[in-house]
């Protein structure tokens, strides 16, 4: 036939094909790093437990595959980025709205909202506690030559940087706060973090009966949206607590609350009110902080 | 074409600056000014939704400047009994149905509004000798070409038509079918113009005549690969009166439901026996204009349309049968619904290249596309038959729908690709 002569007469095919509906684990190669900070951790408290950076670093080489087990997080970041340029910036008609902010992804995990946001033109810098999960990080964003000057990454934790006098435009802990283990202390942390006028985007699930039953239940055992574990309910956080401890903190300003609903079967996510499920809220640092 | 649109969509939005977008041409387009005042034989109908991307993307007034069809109405019927419809655009203020234009006509407006456009590249001649990827399946494509450049892409499309290089590069198997028929295209001119689109079903395949410029018509006829021989060979007279018989004549059903082959050349009565409830005839034909020719059809549809930083778009996805007049139609909505994901993604931040952004592609024109190829299809097996009882209720179910205004807008909106 003539699609069989076509391939014959090109010289030395070698592109297996890969489609994306064939369900295909790959194996990513990770590079060794030199795992200075898994030590610091023996010593120093932090906010982030060793069972959840076991849990995560795990995962390292399978955040970035598309039927993988972070899966949904991929499906809703772009609902996640949308809403975090809306809310940062006033110009949205610009290819690189984030142009001159530097960011800061806190358990930016693999990268997953660290490449965008680089892309939209923001100085992003990704932490993580996990050395595993910043070496496919690193890995992963050598293959777009965008991302070669404005992202960068390091293993660390949110109280190393606040020692460090590190203060940014704006900082990101999305999908973060239901994973550490002093939810007060890491706000404390990421609110020292942001600069004067500068913003604070936080996102995770609220603490209700209605998200036990989907969040928990319903993505992990019934649906096999996440992988049994990922979360804890306990570790769920409304965002009126969230709140009241930004309140104690002081100088935070919380300007507005958006629930993310999300549509196992199509796949989508999309800004709701929120009903006690997925949120993410804006928070602005006075200027006078 | 359809390649071409999509790079002119994604060099036309205030977006575009962060692209850059190589078009792959395989060989140099031939210079097509000044475009000749004969009229060609191939011509596509293009919807509305079509005309709106060629206005979006700043090619459209180059078409309209060099030459367009537009026509108002449509009547479809068929060989035997009384059945037709008939379509208008029911009074909305713009009338147009569609246009009918010249293949070169749109080639060569996307080429020379392609050379306008600062981000994208006119490769040409270029052709694809080897595809790679990388260790990580996340990586760019490396595209060597004949012509000895390697190219990196984080996104390659494929528009390279139904024998595309790029789909069989990435083994995405395509099922399908040869019809047993050939198309056979050829210009007529007419004593006025023409702004009707006619198709009428015979029990060997439709006839088409479609308006062109002036007072010239296109007509596309299917017929089986034999009688496509002796079309072809005819000399213009009698090329002429075969046509003047398949469209006007009124064929007897015969008892058996079996009909006559009146294309063997036997005196025919051409009586201009228009149905009862027929509104036109079409009209009479002067003379013949340039060469025929013929070409296959066939129905393909590919399995997958996109791959690892790869997605097909026109007839490397799909072919339909020319029936409808749809074919490149689906391939420019292809376009349009590839540009509008990739645009979405840059706006947040994504790599236009990856999984979810064409897996979104996939999934808003994949059903669309089968949805629409299904009804052709469903459609040609309809009208191929002669089996009376089955011819009775066509033509019933013709009339029917004839006089339901309703659904006839209904049908006048999903050829125009608004729904």
């Amino acid at each position: 036939s003539k699609s069989k002569q076509t391939s014959t007469n090109m010289m030395n095919l070698t592109y297996r094909a890969r489609s994306l509906n064939h369900k295909q684990t790959f194996i990513r190669r990770i590079p060794r790093i030199q795992n200075r900070c898994d030590r610091s951790y023996a010593t120093e408290i932090s906010s982030v437990t060793a069972s959840e950076i076991a849990k995560f670093g795990e995962l390292a080489q399978r955040w970035w595959d598309p039927q993988g087990p972070l899966r949904t997080l991929h499906h809703i970041n772009p609902t996640r980025i949308s809403y975090v340029k809306r809310n940062m910036v006033s110009d949205q008609e610009s290819i690189t709205p984030l142009k001159g902010k530097r960011m800061l992804d806190i358990g930016c995990g693999a990268g997953v909202l660290s490449e965008p946001l680089a892309r939209l033109g923001a100085n992003v810098v990704g932490v993580d506690a996990a050395a595993t999960s910043i070496a496919a990080a690193i890995s992963h964003s050598q293959i777009d030559p965008l991302l070669k000057d404005n992202l960068s990454y390091r293993c660390s934790t949110a109280e190393d940087l606040v020692k460090e006098g590190e203060q940014f435009d704006a900082v990101c802990a999305l999908e973060v706060i239901e994973h550490v283990a002093d939810p007060a202390a890491f706000l404390a942390s990421c609110s020292a973090l942001v600069k004067p006028g500068g913003h604070l985007f936080i996102s995770t699930i609220d603490k209700t009966p209605q998200s036990f039953l989907t969040v928990i239940v319903g993505a992990e055992y019934f649906l096999n949206l996440l992988d049994r574990g990922t979360h804890d309910w306990n570790k769920f956080i409304g965002p009126q607590d969230i709140t009241t401890i930004l309140n104690g903190i002081g100088g935070m300003k919380v300007h507005n609350v958006t629930g993310l609903a999300y549509n196992p079967l199509t796949e989508k996510c999309s800004e709701a009110p929120h009903v006690g499920m997925n949120y993410i809220m804006t928070i602005q640092k006075d200027n006078t902080s | 074409m359809v390649g071409n649109a999509l790079a002119a969509a994604l060099g036309s939005s205030h977006l575009s600056s962060s692209l850059r977008v190589g078009v792959m041409e395989s060989t140099v387009t031939a210079d097509l000014h000044p475009l000749s005042p004969n009229p060609d034989l191939r011509v596509i109908s293009v919807n509305a939704t079509s005309v709106d991307l060629f206005q979006a993307v700043g090619a459209w007034d180059k078409m309209v400047n060099a030459r367009v069809a537009p026509f108002y109405s449509m009547q479809v019927w068929e060989s035997t009994g009384n059945g037709s419809i008939n379509f208008d655009n029911f009074g909305d203020p713009e009338p147009t149905l569609g246009y009918v234009i010249e293949n070169k006509v749109i080639q060569s407006a996307l080429h020379d509004r392609l050379k306008e456009l600062r981000n994208v590249r006119l490769l040409e001649p270029c052709s694809m000798a080897n595809l790679q990827m990388g260790k990580d399946p996340d990586d760019w494509l490396t595209i060597t070409t004949k012509e000895g450049q390697n190219l990196r892409t984080r996104l390659l499309v494929g528009a390279d038509g139904n024998e595309s290089v790029v789909r069989n590069s990435v083994k995405i198997p395509s099922t399908g079918w040869h019809y047993n028929q050939r198309g056979v295209v050829a210009v007529v001119e007419h004593a006025s113009p023409n702004t009707t689109a006619w198709q009428r079903f015979l029990p060997t395949g439709p006839i088409a005549l479609l308006p062109m410029y002036g007072n010239y018509s296109n007509i596309v006829w299917t017929l089986p690969p034999s009688r496509a021989e002796v079309v072809l060979g005819l000399p213009d007279d009698a090329f002429l009166t075969e046509v003047d018989h398949a469209l006007r004549s009124q064929l007897d059903p015969g008892i058996l439901g079996f009909f006559p082959n009146f294309f063997v050349p036997v005196p025919f009565p051409a009586k201009n026996n228009s149905p009862a409830n027929l509104n036109n005839s079409p009209p009479l034909i002067e003379r013949a204009v340039g060469k025929r020719a013929a070409f296959p059809l066939r129905l393909q549809h590919a399995s997958e349309y996109v791959a690892n930083r790869v997605a097909l778009i026109g007839d490397a996805a799909h072919t339909v049968h020319p029936l409808a007049g749809q074919g490149v139609n689906l391939g420019f909505a292809d376009a349009i619904t590839l540009t509008q994901v990739i645009f979405d993604g840059i706006e947040t931040g994504q790599d236009i290249g990856s999984h979810s952004i064409l897996n979104e592609y996939q999934n808003r024109r994949k059903n669309a596309n089968l949805v629409m190829m299904a009804g052709i299809e469903g459609i040609k097996r309809l009208f191929d038959s002669s089996f009376f009882p089955i011819s009775m209720a066509r033509n019933i179910g013709l009339s029917m729908t004839n006089a339901l205004t309703p659904i006839k807008k209904q049908i006048v909106k999903v050829a125009m690709g608004s729904s």
